[in-house]
């Protein structure tokens, strides 16, 4: 047995934060300048009571609504994110009752960011390959706003909310849909995106949320999502190319076998240099960051979904996917699309 | 990438005048130089040559030639 992805959906918060909106708060980076850097022209922000578990809900509801399955056939939920409801319960626990799963199902979240999407189909493989699970839910949904301190453009000009909802069945394909896959972790990186508190090390205090200026401008304090831009770039740089090399290798494949790339949505910058440090045909090459921008773990399925809708991506599309980032973190594998 | 090419390459990132930036000024006064100008001239360095500038060296500099230094064959 193996797995097979069998539909997509997406949902964004309803507020839009819009590129004009943005230049106009940050007078030193025109429209242009932001457009041309990350490529995006708007981003949704979630509601200040508005969860990554009512995002979550919001795309499995479409994908029920869409009639290609329905809640009770559901019997493992598989939820990523990095910003749950609570410490404790389980956010997938919540999802189970609020969506109308089974109480027979498996759930469980894990907490990765842009990889997120990798590593939950690997998971999924896994469980529906050895029987675990026969009709299985991955729900990504971020709502990494929250972190975000209004005056750093740094990371608001490129985050957005949303959430992807992609069911996968169990199947007994000649040639799998999904794989292999090829994994990396780097740990070193974890400072250079972080939110420092909240957590047990850094519990939150008055003094943790003293605000500083860093050099660009940016307004932070602890409790802020903080990125070193170039740091993060840099790892991309080096350790991205190497990992799609190995699954290229592992696959067999080279560019003319495969029908499209769809990385993770970092920014348009991040993309093309990778783009070009891979020598990856333009035309094979997806984009689509405009729309909504860096939505973390939901930028390869909400691509994905986009593609299918456009045609470029059809039944028996050979399409590799890519995510990398807060970690550090990253993973790669091939999906055939039989939907 | 010789020293013009790299001045020129770092004016437009940083939107200055063609010819305005001659490598003597400091980092903490050229206007326009924040972490996306230092990822577009990673990036621009990287396409342009075999050097790589690191973050954390490029922290180290003051001034614009601190920088050009950086990515001279050793």
């Amino acid at each position: 047995m193996n797995a097979r992805i069998r539909a997509i959906r997406y949902a964004l918060p309803a507020k839009v934060l819009t590129t004009e909106e943005l230049a106009a708060e940050f007078p030193k980076w025109s429209v242009a300048k932001i457009d041309e850097k990350t490529g995006i022209r708007q981003r949704h922000v979630a509601a200040p009571d508005e969860c990554a578990s009512d995002l979550g809900v919001a795309a499995a509801s479409a994908l029920f609504e869409s009639g290609v399955c329905g809640p009770r056939s559901i019997d493992y939920l598989l939820f990523c994110t990095q910003s749950p409801d609570y410490f404790l319960p389980t956010t997938a626990c919540l999802l189970q009752d609020r969506l109308g799963l089974p109480t027979s199902a498996g759930a469980l979240d894990f907490n990765l960011g842009c990889s997120g999407y990798v590593y939950g189909l690997g998971l999924a493989e896994g469980l529906l390959a050895t029987g675990q699970a026969s009709s299985l839910l991955l729900i990504t949904a971020d709502t990494y706003s929250k972190f975000i301190h209004p005056r750093d453009r740094s990371v608001r000009t490129i985050f957005g909310d949303a959430a992807a909802a992609t069911w996968l069945t169990a199947a007994s394909d000649e040639e799998p849909s999904l794989g292999p896959f090829v994994y990396g972790t780097d740990g070193r990186g974890g400072p250079n995106l972080i939110v420092p508190t909240g957590g047990m090390r850094n519990p939150r205090t008055a003094e943790t949320s003293v605000e500083t200026t860093d050099q660009s401008g940016n307004v932070r304090s602890a409790d802020n999502i903080f990125m070193n831009g170039p740091e993060v770039f840099e790892f991309t740089m080096d350790a991205v190319p190497g990992m799609i090399r190995e699954l290229m290798k592992k696959a067999s494949l080279s560019w003319e076998d495969l029908d499209l790339v769809i990385f993770h949505q970092a920014n348009l910058y991040m993309l093309k240099s990778l783009r070009q440090s891979l020598r990856i045909p333009e035309e094979k090459f997806y984009i689509s960051l405009s729309r909504c921008g860096n939505t973390v773990s939901s930028t390869i399925p909400i691509a994905l979904y986009e593609a299918v809708c456009e045609g470029r991506v059809r039944e028996g599309s050979r399409i590799l996917i890519a995510g990398f980032g807060v970690g550090y973190s990253l993973g790669a594998t091939i999906v055939r699309w039989r939907a | 990438m010789d020293h013009s090419e790299f001045l020129r390459a770092l004016e437009e990132i940083v939107e200055a005048p063609a010819g305005s930036i001659n490598g003597s000024e400091t980092l903490e006064n050229l206007g326009n130089w924040d972490s996306v100008a230092m990822m577009s001239l990673m990036g621009v360095v990287a396409e342009r040559s075999e050097a790589r500038l690191s973050p954390r060296r490029m922290a180290g500099c003051t001034t614009v030639d601190d920088i050009f230094h950086l990515i001279q064959p050793a």
